[in-house]
């Protein structure tokens, strides 16, 4: 992993699923930095601010949705583009998220190409380089 | 009130008096009398005119002047006395007073006739004051039944918004436990699909032949397991009349295409013949994502259920106002039974059973429920044997009246 490789938080309180992410952004040659619930995501984000953050929106605590207004709200971080991961049948709370500010949306189960087409997309209009 | 009765007064001093009271609702009263002697003839055609009289007026009043003939003829016998009858007179009569006398009327029997004339008034004033007293208790009973009757709809009505509201929670509840459920199942299924494919992808290290075909199979059936939980998620949304549909201008024909190219594979495996055939551009204000959903729904339906060397025929097109659908195929066919029940949920056609054809029976029940949100029409036509025609009709744009959904995301 190079010295520029874009930094990706990933939260997801499924440690399975969690894995998964972080395997593939790594394939994508990434570095990985995880969290398993919305307040270390979020202190994580805060401390490194990453390239990204890819969030689930069910996490028990603060929620992915909660995470995006935090970011949001704080000029430090305000920046990080946020992929939101939710496996809801609740329309709602994409368009939630979308409206507070997350830039992209990936359903679960999701295939690798889906995630990987998303963070591509965000990361290619970033100034530091791209994944793959 | 029929009638208040039969009074008789007999009175002092050898006079006889009469009194009747008849029905009727007259107060008016009337007495003759005579304080002189007259003949025998005279008081026959007094009473008998009188009585003929009161039986004219009213037919009840018959009686009496049959009453006067039977009863009181030999009254009549002695030599001279004075008649002394009342009829009332006013319509209807309710009576007639009628005295005899062997002698000259005295002031006293005057006094009687005036008494017994009174007495009818009274007795009819009591009537009538009884009369009135049990139609207001019938009213006031007509009441108390009324409100027994409206309390007791009251309740049944408080009881039916209840039930009502029990079942809207019921409602929901099924909602949110549909939702749950499917957001609980599509977890797992993420790990699952997301590990298979790293495995597929040989990341895990080089598969055997055998673990990469056992690892499709695991692939396969966990795709379907997916589509399952959509599909259910699908039918509970139909259920709550909430299908969002994200409108879009919809080139119908590129939708056909993409999705007959996604199954083409399938066709080919097995051997059946798949063709399109969709010149020129219809242009649809529908859901993209549902409309695919549709014609795969079919055509997948079409290929599960035509055997090998058949054909599946697509075929799009459209005029001024209408897009239509067809998918055709060379399967087995549908029975007339079969048809009627075709659109709903969980129908299987004994014959889908029998050749053990893989399916839910949900597909059909969602591509109704498409086509209804699209406020189209979805029809078949089918010869048992020989294979099976859906013809899907949309209108190409909505009527103003129905309102567009809010929108949603993803499929």
């Amino acid at each position: 992993v190079s010295s520029d490789a874009p930094v990706v938080v990933v939260a997801d309180d499924d440690p399975d699923i969690l894995t998964l992410v972080e395997l593939r952004l790594r394939l994508l040659g990434c570095v990985v930095i995880t969290a398993v619930d919305g307040e270390s995501a979020l202190a994580a984000i805060t401390s490194n601010k990453p390239d990204l953050a890819v969030l689930d929106i069910q996490m028990p605590g603060l929620d992915g949705l909660g995470v995006v207004d935090r970011v949001r709200a704080n000029p430090d971080t305000h920046g990080v583009p946020i992929i939101l991961l939710s496996a809801s049948v609740h329309e709602a709370d994409v368009r939630r998220g979308l409206a507070r500010g997350a830039d992209a949306y990936v359903r679960k189960p999701f295939e690798a190409r889906e995630l990987a087409t998303a963070v591509e997309k965000i990361l290619v209009r970033e100034p530091l380089g791209t994944c793959s | 009130m029929r009638q208040v009765g039969q009074k008789w007064l007999m009175v002092v001093r050898g006079h006889a008096w009469q009194a009747v009271l008849g029905a009727g609702g007259a107060l008016a009263v009337l007495y003759a009398v005579s304080s002189a002697p007259l003949t025998k003839t005279i008081a026959y055609v007094i009473i008998g005119a009188l009585a003929l009289a009161a039986a004219a007026l009213r037919p009840s009043a018959r009686r009496l002047h049959k009453g006067y003939e039977q009863k009181r003829l030999h009254a009549f016998t002695w030599p001279r006395f004075t008649i002394m009858t009342g009829a009332l007179a006013a319509a209807p009569v309710i009576g007639i007073i009628g005295g005899a006398s062997g002698e000259p009327v005295d002031v006293v029997v005057l006094g009687f006739a005036e008494l017994a004339a009174v007495a009818f008034v009274v007795a009819r004033v009591l009537d009538l004051w009884r009369t009135r007293e049990r139609a207001e208790s019938a009213v006031r009973e007509s009441e108390a039944r009324f409100r027994a009757l409206f309390e007791e709809a009251e309740a049944a009505r408080l009881s039916l918004a209840q039930h009502n509201e029990r079942l809207q929670q019921l409602d929901r509840m099924k909602d949110e436990f549909v939702a749950l459920v499917s957001h609980d199942l599509r977890t797992p299924l993420t790990s699952i699909r997301g590990y298979i494919e790293l495995l597929l992808e040989g990341l895990g290290g080089d598969l055997s032949d055998e673990q990469r075909k056992w690892m499709d199979v695991i692939d396969r059936n966990s795709a379907r397991l997916l589509r399952l939980v959509a599909d259910l998620l699908f039918i509970a949304q139909l259920d709550a009349g909430r299908i969002s549909l994200e409108r879009t201008a919809v080139v119908l024909t590129d939708v056909a295409a993409e999705t007959v190219e996604a199954v083409a594979p399938t066709a080919e495996t097995r051997k059946v013949t798949l063709a399109l055939d969709a010149d020129g551009t219809v242009v649809l204000h529908g859901d993209r994502a549902r409309l695919g959903q549709l014609i795969d729904n079919l055509v997948s339906n079409a290929l599960k259920f035509t055997p090998p060397a058949g054909r599946v025929d697509v075929r799009v097109g459209g005029d001024d106002a209408t897009a239509w659908i067809e998918v055709a195929d060379t399967g087995m066919g549908i029975s007339d039974v079969d048809k009627q029940h075709l659109f709903e949920r969980f129908f299987r056609t004994a014959a889908a059973n029998s050749a053990a054809i893989q399916g839910t029976g949900l597909g059909l029940a969602i591509a109704k429920g498409i086509v209804d949100a699209h406020g189209g029409t979805i029809g078949v036509r089918s010869v048992e044997g020989s294979g099976t025609t859906f013809r899907i009709e949309l209108p190409l744009r909505q009527p103003s009246t129905v309102p567009t959904l809010p929108t949603g995301v993803g499929a």
